[in-house]
């Protein structure tokens, strides 16, 4: 009788810890915007379905950890990275530098940057640049120094704490044919210049 | 082999817990989510049903993750537990390079979404939101129907430049213009 009662107490625990574990891997993973695949030109990328209500649960979950109450693709496309054109994580203390030789095809986009998710607190509460402020070259495109350094022309100011940082393109109203060919996108690359 | 064989439950009841820990958790995040952002905005001053002014947001107080700095938003938090709602708006075409009104479901599901060149120029849209068991509108009205009192409603309009204080007073004006209303009692 004893040894049964241990045998169930041993299954209970078993339960419970199984549970704990599932619970714990689900918030990690839905915590993080590059928990899944996704398409686009390097180092940026989307996941096709954001925002709909046919995404399955798991991409309407960590949407709603990373970016609650996006729009479906037809109505805005997303796309993000955390890291730069060679693969390294982006870091606070560094400086980078976005080159576009184009623009997306959309009716108006933005770039922003996010530590942990939110605004980076700076002097001149900016925390994005769009195709109405932004200042392109002579020639096309545009460039943009992501910095905590202050910066002539097109600065995203970086902050100095450390935290995740996150780079995030929204394209409104976008050339339809963009989901089906979300490489060819022309985004900035992403090169390092300094760390501190 | 009989150790292996009496640890087979243990191994059973693990992954079958972890499992169900996994998909109950996957499933009820947009709901914790939505109702964790609820709570700061309400502790923020905003009240059930009621159209939150145009302000400008900053870092500090920022308190929706991966939200757009550049849209001078108006938002409502939904309980249509009272009866149902009518949002009515022009959109400022003219002040604004995108806009957009759009409903959420208590679990973020997209329910509704209408951008300003889906609108004919200078005209009203009206959005009635209601439950099932409400009346329907008559024409001429878009008809939302949440599938819980629970939900979010989100105006986006584009700023032209968040660092022109002038151009986002004006556009702050015309957003002041649209209106969130009850339509009769319904509950």
């Amino acid at each position: 009788m004893r040894k049964r009662g241990i045998w169930l107490a041993g299954l209970l625990a078993t339960a419970l810890a199984g549970a704990t574990v599932g619970v714990g891997t689900a918030w990690l993973v839905t915590g993080q915007v590059d928990a899944r695949a996704g398409r686009g030109p390097n180092p940026w990328k989307t996941m096709a379905g954001t925002g709909s209500a046919a995404a399955d649960r798991l991409q309407r979950a960590i949407v709603a950890r990373v970016g609650i109450w996006a729009l479906p693709d037809s109505e805005v496309i997303y796309f993000n990275t955390e890291s730069d054109s060679n693969g390294d994580p982006l870091r606070a203390g560094c400086t980078y530098r976005l080159e576009a030789r184009a623009e997306p095809a959309a009716r108006w986009w933005s770039i922003g940057v996010y530590r942990n998710y939110f605004w980076i607190d700076n002097a001149i509460d900016r925390y994005s640049l769009t195709s109405s402020t932004i200042r392109r070259l002579p020639e096309g495109g545009y460039t943009v120094t992501v910095s905590g350094t202050p910066t002539q022309g097109n600065w995203l100011p970086l902050g100095e704490r450390e935290g995740r940082i996150t780079l995030l393109v929204r394209l409104y109203q976008p050339d339809p044919a963009i989901m089906a060919n979300p490489e060819s996108v022309p985004l900035p690359t992403v090169r390092r210049q300094a760390c501190r | 082999m009989g150790r292996l064989t009496r640890l087979v439950p243990f191994i059973a009841v693990g992954l079958i817990s972890a499992a169900a820990g996994w998909f109950v958790t996957i499933e009820r995040i947009p709901y914790l989510m939505t109702d964790a952002v609820f709570a700061r905005m309400e502790a923020a001053g905003a009240r059930p049903n009621v159209l939150g002014k145009a302000v400008m947001r900053y870092a500090k107080g920022n308190i929706v993750p991966m939200a757009n700095a550049d849209i001078l938003a108006r938002s409502a938090i939904l309980d249509l537990s009272e009866g149902p709602l009518q949002f009515t708006a022009t959109p400022p075409r003219e002040l604004v390079d995108y806009w957009s009104v759009s409903v959420f479901a208590h679990n973020t599901d997209t329910l509704f979404v209408r951008n300003d060149s889906q609108v004919p120029e200078g005209k009203t849209i009206t959005v009635r939101l209601r439950l099932a068991h409400h009346a329907r509108p008559g024409p001429g009205v878009h008809d939302v129907v949440l599938p819980s009192p629970r939900g979010f409603l989100l105006v986006r309009p584009t700023m032209p430049d968040r660092e022109n204080p002038a151009a986002v007073a004006a556009l702050a004006d015309a957003l002041a213009e649209h209106r969130l209303e009850r339509i009769g009692a319904q509950p």
